[in-house]
């Protein structure tokens, strides 16, 4: 198969790679060349994954400013909900905005590393966690408000 | 119905802008974030919360313009995903990011610790 060609299926990256008038000396697919040329390792990354990647990282921050957001605006409204339960449940929302911004770094860094290597992607395991997590700080603000 | 050519390349380009943009609304977010951060905790933890906040947005618009200056890159002259391109670099971004919303995590705990010891 000549340069430039794409068999179905395979994504060219970027889009305009496949132009003729292109210089492909640096952009041998499967290889990360440094800023002499040398090729200082293999890239089994798709592009695709590597941009989703990303993205994913980012959605998980959101998620993070979010949970942040509710656990400290559930403290500051002050709402009528029992002092002590309130704060509990301010303070795991806050906790659980905290995992989550550590999630996305790690979830972005371990998929990062197992694309690069042509390895699938590892399950998301903290994702049951934080559901729970959810589902208990909710809990506990309702079981305050019953109580006060 | 099988994608064609044409249909992967305009998907290659719309995953690429995608993840621009979500790169500048993330910023902008946590940008917000900060701002609304420092104006809850100025009068707890003074006035260093002010300087922690513009150091924050700061990071922010660098994270914001270094993705923005990424895209423009790739999008103007072709290349493959590169392991060093500076400030433009997707690990450090990525660690900027991450580190400022989880130390505005942090600093939101620490508010909800004050606000639990000055209700006992």
């Amino acid at each position: 198969m000549s340069r430039g060609t794409s068999p179905p299926g395979v994504v060219t990256w970027p889009r305009r790679l496949a132009s003729p008038a292109q210089d492909r000396s640096s952009v041998v697919p499967g290889t990360i060349r440094n800023r002499e040329g040398a090729i200082v390792a293999e890239d089994h990354r798709n592009p695709q994954v590597a941009l989703a990647n990303e993205r994913t990282f980012l959605a998980w921050i959101r998620t993070s400013l979010a949970l942040t957001a509710t656990g400290a605006a559930i403290v500051a409204l002050a709402p009528p909900v029992h002092r002590g339960w309130l704060l509990a449940s301010g303070a795991m929302f806050v906790v659980l905005g905290i995992v989550a911004g550590a999630q996305a770094w790690v979830g972005w860094r371990h998929t990062d590393r197992d694309t690069r290597a042509g390895r699938g992607v590892a399950p998301l395991r903290i994702g049951p966690y934080l559901t729970a997590g959810v589902i208990v700080a909710t809990v506990t603000l309702l079981i305050g408000a019953v109580l006060a | 119905m099988t994608p064609t050519h044409a249909d992967r390349q305009a998907d290659s380009g719309d995953a690429t802008s995608l993840t621009a943009l979500a790169w500048r609304r993330t910023a902008l977010r946590v940008a917000v974030g900060a701002v609304v951060a420092t104006r809850l905790l100025t009068n707890e933890f003074g006035g260093w919360v002010v300087v922690a906040g513009l150091v924050g947005v700061a990071i922010v618009l660098v994270v914001h313009a270094s993705a923005s200056a990424a895209y423009l890159r790739y999008d103007r002259r072709p290349r493959r995903l590169s392991p060093d391109q500076g400030m433009a670099r997707s690990s450090i971004r990525v660690a900027a990011l991450a580190g400022f919303t989880v130390a505005v995590g942090l600093v939101g705990l620490a508010w909800v610790g004050l606000a639990a010891a000055a209700a006992t």
